[in-house]
């Protein structure tokens, strides 16, 4: 190419290595102390991280390197996929059915009662196991998801899921898409409708006529869409997560419909989240004490309140907004709480995006 | 030059390669191993996403024109004005919404125009809904043109800088009206800016990613959109790089058919 | 007669302009009051009381505080680097006619075309492959390999109105090849050059999809940090965020103004 000498070839070369040095010493970084241990973890940010860290800076022994989940949950097993064997992380936050996702990949690392004394206050059937019977899981927090309405903006009270079809909701409804905790709010349609996780084909039935209502005013993508949607009062009925629905009280009263007695939809879907630990890391001893230490009552219950997330530890206090998903009596929770098959959910989320993208969108209008 | 050849190239083929495997649900990524398919790509033939490819051109190309139309007079005065003062104040104003992050231009414009802003009115006089899918895509269109006219006023604005002020007045001199002259003589002089102001814009806008899933209240999807979710959520990364591969080759069709179209039109096509 | 057909294009020409400022001014009107407003969520405009609230939290929050160390040192180093590998490559571009001049401008925007998730976890399958885990580095590469389409676009915009008359009577006088290009060329297309460094620095300092993949613990920059940190909650530090960098941007130019002279730094082409 006319125009490029030796002299700056030879010019922009050094310039290339001279920012490559500069960037392996990064002078404008200053490294952890090497005094405490160091763990790395991954917790998704804002109150979720304000928790953590609440926590982390109650104990002296562990300094804890914090990284958070930027985006969708692949990104995350993504680096660590294309880095395996190298270790990243020491302990890393996730929910159903990732747990899934993580044990195809071999990942997690079991761990047992014995080595966390704590985790025998948490209810037995919030352990993932993997097929030898080993929990993999620390579960933390338990939310849940169900239907809603501001009633300073809704043109009535909803009360019955028929009423979703009212042409007085137009373009009043905010519904999460299906890679959404996992498609959970048709799951729930088909478990209202006669069908279950394997068979989804009455719940997509009840979608489409939703979907042709008209009555859908946006499908949102992250909680945040979801909350600016009914904040800004653009709409005024939804579905979404314990946690959303505390910060729309704030801005206007709010029915929430957790618990709609004889109804099968407006019924609240429960998911837990928790730590697991890749069994690549160099630090499993430290990091399993750590999160022994997290789970503890106290801990559980502190992490918690910010969130308004029911603790997973039994012994732990949930706040008041947290209510909405505590159900205190077995049958409370056999008529109100459902815990979705996630494994199913999970290994179908594949087709049910392709679905929604080729029979649900097409059809709002 | 040879470095930056190959950190463009190299993940590029990745990509490609990745779009022929095959697609395990559950895990991430796509099969090492197994025999290539091209399902990946059949499945891109159903009409639904034949649909939203469609959209997406419309959206997208609507958008860059009118950006351009819109751009092209703040791109004359400042290349043309006088007044330091009005210079300064423009381009500051065109710095500025840069520097302005995405998301928030986004919501910023979800809430002028949004059904709690002037939508309201806006769809009341296109007669729908402001939550209905017709004003989604306005609002959208809305979004890529916001978006796109910092970007073609400067790029614009160079170009226009070196073309001489006394041709217009010899053509007026010669008995042109000014607007005759203006379209004649500045207007194609100037084609290489606007060309390459509609490169620049016209990708962005079939690339762009926030606003359509913001302002199409998730009723529009362009194609980078569907690429997220496989990519970020799914793990799917065949389907995803399929449609990334689709993705480019439109683009490239697009954008270098368009563009050899403009250059037809005017003799002068310095540069590429 | 001819007259009033001048008068009727001048006032459009006014009107459209007047139309696209106030569209581009009303937005970041909006996106300002954002930034000041006192409720804690996204709400109708205007706000109902004011408050700094969002600026406090803003910088009481470290990791938003280095995150922004970070994107401004990466940012500024990325755009130099692809300033100037941009402003070779518009000059490969513009001067030769060489078979395949299409295919390396093609391969030149191609990062803008494909999706940006694509191009993060490309890079971060390649940097895998050759053992790089360094966040800050890969997303120095990552960054410069995308925003080389702008700085390519940008100069070759500026370079290709160039009459290469200019060049060759240098030339002609005795100066060398590279005199040529500093001492007419680049004044000629200085405006282009500095369009793509914003555009370049800008891009940069908001990009979240290509840095999702390829940034570590010690390398968060100010998008992810605030991306992250929107989990669950609309929190409007991003708004006073985007306003701030907006405005210290703009001081900037003022300050560089009143310092050097922007002519001297965006160029004003040959005609002044």
């Amino acid at each position: 190419m006319s125009g490029i000498s030796k002299r700056k070839f030879l010019t922009q070369l050094g310039a290339g290595v001279g920012t490559a040095a500069l960037f392996t010493s990064k002078p404008w970084i200053r490294r952890a102390a090497a005094a405490d241990v160091t763990l790395v973890g991954v917790e998704w940010g804002g109150p979720w991280l304000e928790g953590a860290k609440a926590v982390a800076a109650k104990q002296p022994k562990f300094n804890i390197q914090w990284e958070t989940h930027g985006g969708g949950a692949a990104a995350i097993m993504a680096k660590i996929k294309t880095a395996w064997p190298t270790p990243l992380y020491d302990f890393v936050a996730q929910f159903d059915p990732l747990y899934y996702a993580w044990m195809r990949e071999g990942w997690p690392e079991p761990l047992s009662i014995d080595e966390m004394p704590n985790l025998k206050d948490i209810p037995a059937e919030s352990f993932v196991r993997n097929d030898k019977g080993q929990i993999i899981n620390v579960p933390i927090s338990q939310s849940g998801r169900f239907w809603g309405y501001r009633s300073d903006k809704a043109p009535f009270a909803v009360k019955k899921h028929e009423d979703l079809l009212d042409p007085r909701l137009k373009g009043q409804i905010c519904v999460p898409d299906a890679l959404q905790s996992q498609n959970s709010m048709v799951a729930m349609f088909a478990l209202a409708f006669g069908g279950d996780e394997k068979n989804m084909e009455p719940g997509w039935d009840f979608m489409k006529r939703l979907a042709k209502s008209g009555n859908i005013g946006r499908v949102a993508k992250t909680e945040v869409d979801f909350i600016n949607s009914l904040s800004s009062g653009e709409c005024s009925v939804g579905i979404w997560s314990n946690a959303a629905w505390s910060k729309i009280a704030d801005v206007g009263p709010c029915v929430f419909l957790s618990r709609v007695p004889g109804d099968k939809i407006f019924r609240t879907g429960l998911l837990t989240e928790g730590f697991m630990i890749p069994s690549n890391s160099t630090k499993k001893k430290e990091a399993k004490e750590f999160l022994n230490f997290f789970v503890s009552p106290e801990n559980n219950q502190l992490y918690n309140e910010k969130l308004n997330f029911v603790p997973t530890n039994l012994k732990s206090g949930a706040t008041k907004m947290a209510q909405n998903i505590v159900f205190k009596t077995s049958e409370e929770r056999k008529e109100f709480a459902v815990v979705f098959d996630f494994v199913t959910l999970g290994a179908q989320q594949n087709q049910m995006t392709a679905k929604w993208e080729q029979e649900i969108t097409p059809l709002l209008r | 030059m040879v470095l930056l050849a190959l950190l463009l190239l190299l993940p590029l083929v990745n990509i490609f390669v990745e779009s022929f495997r095959q697609y395990v649900p559950g895990r991430i990524g796509g099969l090492v191993g197994a025999s290539y398919t091209l399902e990946n790509y059949i499945t891109l033939l159903h009409p639904v996403y034949v649909g939203y490819l469609v959209t997406m051109l419309w959206c997208a190309t609507a958008a860059t024109i009118v950006a351009l139309v819109m751009g092209y007079p703040i791109a004359y005065v400042i290349a043309r004005t006088r007044s330091h003062a009005t210079r300064m104040a423009l381009l500051g104003l065109l710095v500025g919404l840069l520097f302005l992050s995405a998301l928030v231009r986004v919501y910023s414009l979800e809430l002028s125009f949004g059904s709690v802003g002037l939508g309201r009115i806006i769809a009341g006089l296109m007669d729908v809904s402001p939550n209905s899918r017709t004003y989604a895509e306005f609002l959208v269109m809305i979004g890529l043109v916001h978006h796109s006219i910092p970007l073609s006023a400067l790029l614009m604005t160079g170009t226009i800088q070196n073309i001489n002020p006394k041709l217009v007045e010899a053509g007026m001199a010669l008995g042109a009206p000014l607007w005759r002259a203006q379209l004649s003589i500045t207007f194609p002089l100037s084609m290489p800016g606007i060309l390459s102001a509609f490169l620049v814009c016209y990708t962005i806008n079939m690339s762009a990613f926030v606003v359509p899933m913001i302002l199409g209240k998730g009723k529009i999807h362009f194609l980078s959109n569907l690429v997220y979710d496989r990519y970020a959520e799914l793990a799917n990364f065949p389907s995803g790089s399929a449609i990334a591969v689709q993705l480019l080759l439109v683009t490239l069709i697009a954008t270098y058919g368009i563009g050899w179209l403009l250059r037809r039109w005017t003799s002068e096509g310095a540069g590429v | 007669m001819r007259r009033i057909f001048d008068d009727i294009w001048k006032i459009a020409a006014l009107v459209l302009m007047a139309l696209t400022l106030a569209f581009l001014i009303g937005p970041m009107i909006v996106a300002i009051a954002m930034s000041f407003d006192a409720r804690g969520y996204l709400a109708p405009f205007p706000p109902t009381s004011l408050s700094l609230r969002w600026y406090a939290a803003f910088f009481a929050n470290g990791s938003f505080v280095s995150g922004l160390g970070n994107s401004l040192v990466l940012g500024f180093l990325a755009t130099i680097v692809s300033a100037f590998a941009g402003t070779m490559g518009a000059l490969a571009l513009v001067n030769n006619k060489f078979r395949g001049k299409a295919v390396l401008s093609a391969l030149f925007l191609s990062p803008l075309m494909i999706p940006a998730v694509v191009v993060g976890l490309a890079l971060l399958i390649f940097f895998s492959r050759i053992a790089v885990f360094d966040g800050f580095f890969r997303l120095f590469c990552a960054h410069v390999v995308v925003t080389l389409p702008f700085t390519v676009r940008a100069a070759l915009a500026s370079l290709s109105g160039i009459r290469r008359s200019y060049v060759e009577a240098a030339m002609s006088l005795g100066a060398s090849p590279a005199r040529a290009f500093w001492d007419i060329s680049f004044p000629l297309a200085k405006t282009g050059i500095f369009a793509g460094c914003i555009f370049a620095f800008a891009y940069s300092l908001d990009d979240v999809a290509v840095s999702l993949f390829l940034y570590d613990t010690n390398s968060i920059t100010l998008p992810i940090a605030l991306v992250s940190h929107m989990r669950a909650n609309f929190d409007l530090s991003v708004a006073a965020a985007a306003t701030f960098l907006a405005f210290i941007t703009v001081l900037l130019i003022v300050v560089l103004d009143r310092i050097i002279g922007l002519n001297r730094v965006v160029g004003q082409g040959l005609y002044r």
